[in-house]
């Protein structure tokens, strides 16, 4: 089977899945269809492409969603692909219980857990199915950005996503050889490591490579830094997935976006009103130029480049017009006119994205809140000042999420709020968006995120490490001092957007994201394990499988690349953020990542509350 | 037990070594013959060597009793063990080969026609043969006892983990002590994977009292998030919430009672849970806030009952040019504040829909109810209204409004109060923006906002009043011309009174 993914980063891993998948598909014979757990099916996409499942008779994929019925198709095998989970489980079995006479297979995406098998085992369906277990491996979103998909509520539970980190890396590791040096940092890169060591134990020791491309490989703990998620990220990709939801690299802009291209383009009027139009799907990667150039710019750089950018392109078409000779026309034309008229379709979107973020930043009053949270993270905020603002963003009826994620961060570089201000916010909010929002408030107080400043704090504390230790982790304000990650002064923050030259320009110079810090802080000067025990609550390890002691730093003239793994979730912020210190030291940077943060989808998931609610 | 009978080597015709005889006699019959004519042969030479006993009694009971026969698989099996040890050929080997049969026959018959010194080593070597062999059979004997009594007895505990962990097959049946049981869950705690502590809690709740196994949910916590999580997923609040209040965390307990009785179907349903929720769970001193907040709710749903019976049979102008579009019952309390704004703004302050008389029983501030009443008066264009509650209450405001001074907002930040004037079908008069707008303490914010709502008469006098002509003038060019503002506009540029920089 010829392939274009062999000179993709780790395109082994997706060969070999794509290969595994191929495998179940022929072990069930005939014609078949896949019902797809809906979170998968772009991770799906991602490793096998619609014409490979057709090659292997595959009719098509149907989502797998609650209460729907499929269509009944006779003489057609059906096979479920879905995460093990209770919810999907269910509805599996009510598929299967309605048509038993059906020849079904379920695949289970990773494993299949105790809780699922109990399930088939109530409903009888056990026994009846041919199951399979099929380890996703991490999926290339970007030539430096893997993702592993998981959804955000099961990252949110204690252990849900730590089996699947640590095979993902053992997956890893079995194809390109044994990682030289490993760092974990934070309680859960800790316990993701404990389940790795079983799966050497239980599956065998990866073999050093001299081809292994990842010299270091950092494990890192999502919630040791919180505030990169309240705080808002201002690079374009971040903003994008703010208010778009950017998923598995594609993107559906909403209906105002597609209003503002159609605008646009006058010249065909006539497609306009077609009302129900399904909504286009807009896949951003390194092949948009225009994308490729500004997704990782701060919004302010933004715009001058996209005008630029449209200044030029009107150049080339101008160049069009002045040509002498018919054969220089004619190859203008033919071939680069397509291109530009390519480059014209992607500028279009993206001013039109640009400029529904902007008007929707301004309906929300975000410049006010922007400045908030800079005074914030600078610990300069006066906390009445910035509860009113939050009393206002209630009383416009913003959207409820972001007035949290507002005072989850005024609540943890505060260290708790005072509780006069704490009663009055929760009284505002509890009146404004109705007495729904109790639980999700308390399950707030409960992980540590908005909590009152108080004796009752400690007795807090305590039912925290009993819910899976996330009171644990070293408070903002101590890591922020610890590790610098305010600028000392104000003027030094407010330079060069631009061209930034900081990680902290993501944040507009307030703060530098504390995992990259980290990361940085190795790459510069090697791993000082005893600083970095005291700064993060002993929670750290490191690992050496090769001659190089793991305090050395890491060397750029190796070629090899460095992994940062964030169990828990990574934010564009972050991305964007690592990506400049890879380009600044010129190192090779691969992010890989449980899954990637829409900051209200994070917020949701800590609150226990379903996403679609 | 088809194991047993297989394999039951009590039973001599089971056995292969009395079987030895039973193959033989299909087989090994002139061997045995030979063999034993040799045997004789060296007896009477030597009268020594000594003669195992066994390997003559069996001979006649299993000729008789299988003496035809067919080969059955047990024999194989038999066979190549044999084979493998032995190193002599298996009679399923040689049923298919005569003609190997006739070798081995050669072979055997060899000892009796070959050189007289090779005769007693042959022998010895039989010899040896026999008794390694009932070693081994010995041994496999023992070994299979000890497997068949094992079949019963736990296996051993990190093996069993193991197995969960790799997802294989396994029973968790056998480990029927507490002791075991624990020592399983401690195991599977030590590999930190949730599914393994999940597969064993599943069969520790299964088969324990549910008073032990509520022990051991507090005992251990990583057990207990587990088992939590799996009833989550599941979806059964009871079992949930009893968990929670035996592990002392009633919070959580009484979330998810709040949660099921917030899932009734009509508002009606969720007021009798409701009720019943907070006597039953919202006890715990800590939820005191939540107790006022619910209780709070409850009398609001109350009164909205009695507004929406007296509104529902209102025909009065107010509600067809405002049409309602959602039913006022169940609705948060600022939408009830709003509402009330909206239809009762003139309701006398004790009327129970009034908004005064929302606002005390929602416990709500003032800033609230300012920013709630301006949004409903300016959707109703009632200007002089949103004046009186933007002013200050008593005898200052009555003063300001009378007077004309400037106009301050205590609880709205100008933008947004700007905003919230603007919005939707507000045309708001021009003087009340411009004395809203003065009264924002620097010409620069003043500027800014003026400009954006197109407040001239503030724009010209913040840019005299900061020397910007230039800004005016292009302000003046953005105003639709021959309209009042703009010859305003112009007036103030042509002035020559005006000091510009």
């Amino acid at each position: 089977m010829a392939s274009n993914y062999d000179d993709h980063p780790l395109g082994l891993l997706s060969e070999l899945a794509r290969r595994e998948l191929v495998h179940f598909l022929e072990s069930v014979p005939g014609r078949k269809e896949l019902v797809v757990d809906s979170s998968l099916l772009r991770p799906l996409d991602r490793v096998a492409s619609m014409s490979l499942l057709k090659e292997h008779e595959v009719l098509g994929v149907l989502p797998l969603r609650k209460n729907a019925t499929l269509p009944n198709t006779s003489d057609v095998s059906r096979l479920y692909l879905t995460r093990a989970c209770v919810a999907m489980t269910k509805e599996i079995c009510r598929l299967i219980c309605s048509d038993p006479e059906k020849n079904k297979a379920i695949i289970w995406v990773d494993r299949q857990l105790a809780a699922c098998s109990r399930e088939l085992e109530l409903q009888g369906v056990l026994g009846t199915v041919i199951e399979f277990e099929w380890a996703l491996p991490f999926v290339p979103v970007e030539s430096d950005l893997f993702s592993l998909e998981i959804p955000i509520e099961v990252t949110a539970t204690p252990t849900g996503d730590l089996w699947s980190a640590a095979n993902a890396i053992w997956q890893f590791q079995s194809l390109y050889g044994q990682i030289p040096t490993i760092y974990g940092i934070g309680a859960r890169a800790d316990k993701a490591w404990k389940i790795l060591k079983r799966l050497y134990q239980e599956k065998g020791e990866p073999r050093a490579s001299p081809d292994q491309p990842v010299s270091h490989l950092f494990v890192v703990d999502r919630s040791i830094d919180r505030a990169s998620i309240y705080l808002t990220a201002l690079t374009y990709e971040s903003l994008l997935h703010d208010h778009f939801g950017i998923s598995c690299g594609k993107v559906t802009f909403g209906a105002d976006v597609e209003a503002k291209t159609q605008n646009r383009s006058k010249e065909k009027p006539a497609e306009a009103p077609e009302a129900p139009k399904k909504p286009r799907l807009v896949l951003l990667d390194n092949n948009d130029a225009v994308f490729s150039a500004v997704r990782n710019n701060h919004m302010s750089a933004v715009f001058p480049f996209l005008s630029a950018k449209a200044k030029e392109l009107r150049g080339f078409y101008d160049q069009g017009a002045n040509f002498d000779k018919v054969s220089a026309m004619k190859d203008y034309i033919s071939n680069e006119l397509k291109q530009y008229k390519q480059q014209h379709r992607q500028l279009e979107v993206h001013i039109a994205a640009c400029e529904v973020v902007l008007e929707r930043t301004a309906a929300e009053g975000t410049s006010s809140r922007i400045e908030l949270e800079h005074a914030l993270i600078a610990g300069v905020a006066d906390l009445a000042q910035v509860m009113d603002y939050a009393e206002n963003c209630i009383l416009m009826d913003n959207s409820p999420w972001q007035v949290l994620l507002f005072v989850c961060l005024a609540s943890v570089t505060n260290n708790g709020l005072p509780p006069k201000l704490f009663n009055s916010f929760k009284d505002q909010f509890i009146a404004a968006y109705g007495i729904d929002y109790i639980p999700p408030l308390h399950f707030l107080a409960e992980r540590g995120l908005i909590t009152l400043r108080s004796p009752l704090q400690t007795a807090n504390n305590f039912g925290q490490s009993l819910a899976g230790g996330h009171g644990s982790n070293a408070s903002l304000p101590f890591l922020i001092k610890r590790l610098s990650l305010a600028p000392s002064s104000s003027d030094e923050r407010k330079t060069g957007f631009q061209n930034p030259q900081k990680m902290s320009y993501v944040f507009s110079g307030a703060y530098t994201p504390a995992i990259c810090q980290v990361v940085a802080d190795v790459m510069m000067h090697g791993f000082n394990i005893n600083e970095l025990k005291k700064t993060f609550n002993g929670q750290v390890f490191a690992e050496e499988n090769s001659c190089v002691p793991a305090e050395r730093k890491p060397d750029n003239r190796m070629r090899k690349a460095i992994m940062v793994f964030f169990c828990g979730g990574v934010t564009y912020g972050e991305v964007a953020a690592l990506r400049l210190l890879a380009h600044l030291n010129s190192f090779r940077i691969l992010i890989a990542t449980t899954n990637i943060i829409r900051r209200e989808d994070y917020l949701k998931a800590m609150c226990n509350v379903s996403l679609t609610e | 037990m088809a194991y047993h009978n297989r394999f039951n080597f009590d039973d001599p015709q089971d056995s292969y070594w009395n079987e030895n005889g039973s193959a033989a006699s299909s087989i090994f019959d002139d061997i045995r013959s030979k063999q034993e004519s040799a045997r004789v042969a060296l007896d009477d030479l030597f009268a020594e060597t000594p003669r195992p006993a066994q390997v003559n009694t069996p001979k006649p009971t299993t000729s008789t009793a299988r003496p035809q026969q067919p080969p059955d698989p047990n024999r194989y099996q038999h066979g190549s063990g044999y084979q493998g040890r032995g190193e002599r050929p298996t009679p399923k080997f040689m049923l298919n080969e005569p003609e190997l049969r006739k070798d081995v026959s050669n072979v055997s018959i060899a000892p009796s026609e070959c050189s007289f010194s090779s005769l007693p080593s042959e022998s010895q070597q039989l010899d040896l043969d026999f008794s390694r062999l009932r070693a081994e059979h010995r041994k496999l004997q023992r070994h299979c006892e000890a497997l068949r009594a094992d079949r019963f007895r736990p296996p051993d505990i990190s093996e069993t983990i193991g197995r969960l962990f790799k997802n294989e097959p396994v029973s968790l049946d056998l480990y029927k002590s507490k002791k075991d049981k624990l020592a399983l869950l401690d195991a599977a705690i030590s590999f930190v994977d949730g599914n393994v502590i999940l597969a064993v809690v599943i069969y520790i709740q299964r088969t324990v009292s549910e008073a032990i196994f509520r022990e051991v949910l507090l005992e251990r916590p990583e057990a207990a998030e587990e088992y939590v999580q799996y009833l989550k997923d599941w979806g059964t609040t009871e079992e949930l919430t009893n968990v929670f209040n035996v592990m002392g965390r009633t919070a959580d307990a009484a979330m998810y009672d709040f949660k099921l009785a917030m899932g009734a179907k009509t508002v009606h349903q969720r007021m009798a849970q409701l009720k019943k929720a907070l006597v039953a769970s919202f006890l715990d001193p800590r939820l005191s806030a939540e107790q006022t907040q619910i209780h709070r709710y409850i009398n609001i749903v109350d009164r909205q009952q009695q507004i929406e019976v007296a509104d529902s049979t209102d025909r009065s102008k107010k509600f067809t040019d405002f049409p309602r579009h959602a039913p006022l019952l169940g609705q948060p309390a600022i939408h009830t504040l709003y509402y009330a704004c909206l239809y009762h703004y003139d309701s006398p302050p004790t009327s129970p829909d009034s908004p005064q008389q929302i606002q005390d029983l929602c416990g709500l501030n003032e800033k609230q109810l300012v920013w709630v009443s301006v949004g409903a008066l300016v959707k109703q264009n009632r200007w002089p209204d949103v004046e009186r509650s933007l002013s200050p209450r008593g005898l200052i405001g009555a003063i300001t409004r009378s007077t004309g001074a400037n106009l301050k907002s205590n609880y709205i930040p100008m933008d947004q109060l700007m905003r919230l004037i603007h919005a939707e079908s507000g045309q708001p008069p021009k003087d009340l923006i411009c004395r809203l707008l003065r009264s924002l303490p620097t010409p620069e914010e003043r500027l800014m906002l003026a400009e954006k709502y197109m407040a001239t008469e503030v724009v010209i006098e913040c840019t005299q009043q900061m020397k910007e002509r230039q800004r005016l003038e292009v302000y003046t060019n953005k105003l639709p011309p021959h309209s009042s503002d703009h010859y305003k506009a112009l007036a103030a540029l042509n002035n020559s009174g005006a000091k510009w920089k």
